[in-house]
């Protein structure tokens, strides 16, 4: 697969989408970076584009840097055999608030239980049509938990509705005690 | 993880919840079904009830304990989580396993996925109401369980492997004991088909019930058996082969439909009946070529700090493809890592496929799928 003429069809497809390639890991292939907002038209056409077919979303992955969150998202194709890694990043607002992402539930279904996930870890709101509404669903943390545990400025409550913890959770006492 | 039918809601048909917790679920997870007489027309899904935060643990202790916090992503399996992690540290650090040690770890992995497909039995003799099978299935497992414990001194969360290798060598006599307990299991797949596989009762419980479409497989994103039985070839041990499994010569079964159609509850069964005689036979290969040598790279100890950077590794886990992506910034604890589970697309699939069964099949059909809660809720 030539990265290159990907890219460079990628961009007549949406100018301006992908900003850069970069090695991923030692032994992935290239991860391209692209613009958060042209993530789902992006996505439609590595789906459409005829020599990759990228028709399964294996793995979406959220990791915060330097308060920048970055979305990963490594692709497969079942026809092909074909791999890429597309990344896009994204800045909340204001420190601890929810912000919106371009879904892409709607062009790989498989995607909908990563994004609820990371919906509730992160408050990454996945939104179809950028809708204005910031609504995190709560499955796996209690219903009036408060904040996003995976977010690197999360601070544990010492206590949460009538439980009570002592037990310290600060990483950086960790770091130290393992050196 | 809430997975709601995409058909609107009809009135006019009953109302049934069962779960969080209820015997014919396989571990805390809810069922909210719409019936229309003893036929489910809809089906929603809710998990969430085992989450432990177990992405968070591991950021929150050294690299090294994140080893023992990924035993627990799913218990009876331990040796896939462990492993996942430490090959995705291992391409950071550009650590190189020694051979003796890789073959250390596939002969684990391949009694980890025994020892997985037989307790899938159980849960499906228990699904269906048959419980001789169940006592000879758990003897069985036992032994492998016997392996385990004399390797590593731990029956379920085994804490085996490290980075660069495994923490302890192999005692003199574990080849042999490994080769006695495949002979033996394959003695008693024998059995089991004489009393369970084609037995009529079962075949009428499980034959055409839960057939699952290739086609929602693909759009759900399924891997691993469930997959393979609706006749979608894909292993990452074949496709993207890791720690030495590219040197054996093993075939990937595929549903074939013989007691039903392709890709229903029995295909599922049959499948991992096959797997296990696959995994035998690897065992056989691999038992031949272990070689004397090192079994850890002495240059990483307990302290070892992983260099900054990130890796993603999958592995061909009992329930399909197990994903990690791991971040470092060079500090004593990992900056994240992330899972990918194959029993989250299991669940995913289910309202697609469950409309139209009858309601006391949904335990087989269930149990069929070998779900694992722990790992899809973490």
């Amino acid at each position: 697969m030539d990265k290159n003429a990907l890219v460079s069809r990628l961009n007549k497809i949406i100018p301006g989408g992908v900003l850069e390639t970069r090695r991923f890991g030692r032994s992935e292939n290239t991860s391209i970076w692209i613009e958060a907002q042209a993530v789902q038209k992006i996505a439609m056409a590595l789906k459409m584009d005829t020599e990759m077919k990228l028709d399964w979303l294996e793995n979406l992955s959220v990791v915060e840097f330097e308060k920048v969150f970055i979305v990963t998202y490594f692709l497969r194709s079942l026809i092909t055999r074909h791999s890429l890694v597309i990344r896009a990043s994204a800045v909340p607002v204001s420190p601890g608030s929810e912000f919106l992402f371009p879904s892409v539930r709607n062009i790989w279904p498989m995607g909908l239980p990563m994004e609820e996930e990371a919906e509730e870890m992160f408050g990454i709101v996945f939104s179809l049509n950028n809708e204005t509404q910031f609504q995190v669903k709560v499955n796996r943390l209690p219903e009036n938990w408060k904040g996003f545990p995976l977010r690197k400025d999360y601070v544990f409550p010492s206590q949460f509705e009538d439980i009570t913890h002592s037990r310290s959770f600060n990483k950086s006492n960790q770091k130290k005690s393992s050196l | 993880m809430t997975i709601i039918s995409s058909e609107p809601v009809r009135a006019d048909l009953t109302l049934w919840e069962i779960g969080p917790y209820h015997s014919s679920l396989p571990a805390p997870m809810r069922l909210k079904l719409r019936l229309d007489g003893e036929i489910i027309a809809q089906c929603e899904v809710e998990t969430g009830y085992l989450h432990r935060g177990l992405e968070k643990a591991c950021e929150l202790h050294p690299w090294r304990a994140a080893i023992a916090y990924m035993d627990h992503l799913d218990p009876e399996v331990a040796i896939f989580g462990e492993l996942v992690l430490c090959l995705a540290v291992e391409e950071i650090g550009e650590i190189i396993v020694p051979p003796r040690a890789q073959r250390i770890r596939i002969i684990l992995a391949e009694l980890s996925r025994i020892s997985a497909h037989l307790v899938f039995m159980v849960r499906m003799a228990k699904a269906v109401g048959s419980e001789t099978i169940v006592h000879y299935l758990l003897r069985d497992r036992e032994r492998i369980l016997d392996l385990f414990e004399l390797v590593a001194g731990a029956r379920f969360s085994l804490n085996f492997l490290r980075f660069g290798g495994v923490s302890a060598d192999i005692t003199d006599g574990f080849i042999e004991r490994v080769l006695d307990v495949c002979d033996l299991i394959r003695i008693r797949i024998k059995e089991y088909n004489d009393i369970f596989t084609f037995n009529y009762g079962f075949l009428k419980r499980s034959s055409f019930v839960g057939k699952i479409d290739p086609i929602l497989v693909k759009s759900s994103g399924m891997t691993g058996p469930n997959a393979r039985a609706s006749g979608i070839s894909f292993d990452v041990r074949k496709d993207m082969p890791y720690i030495g499994y590219d040197q054996f010569d093993f075939e990937i079964p595929l549903g074939r439909g013989e007691g039903g159609i392709v890709g229903d509850a029995h295909d599922r069964f049959l499948l991992r009946l096959r797997e296990i005689t696959q995994s035998m036979e690897l065992l056989k290969q691999v038992s031949d070529h272990v070689p004397i040598g090192e079994f850890q790279n002495e240059k990483i100890d307990k302290e070892y700090i992983v260099p900054p950077g990130e890796a993603y590794a999958r592995i061909e886990s009992s329930r399909g493809l197990l994903g990690c992506h791991v971040v470092s910034d060079g500090s004593p604890c990992p900056s994240r890592i992330q899972l990918r589970t194959p029993s989250v697309a299991n669940l995913l699939a289910i309202p697609q496929f469950v409309s139209g069964i009858r309601i006391e099949d949904l335990p087989v059909v269930l149990a069929s799928l070998d779900l694992g809660i722990a790992e899809a809720d973490r």
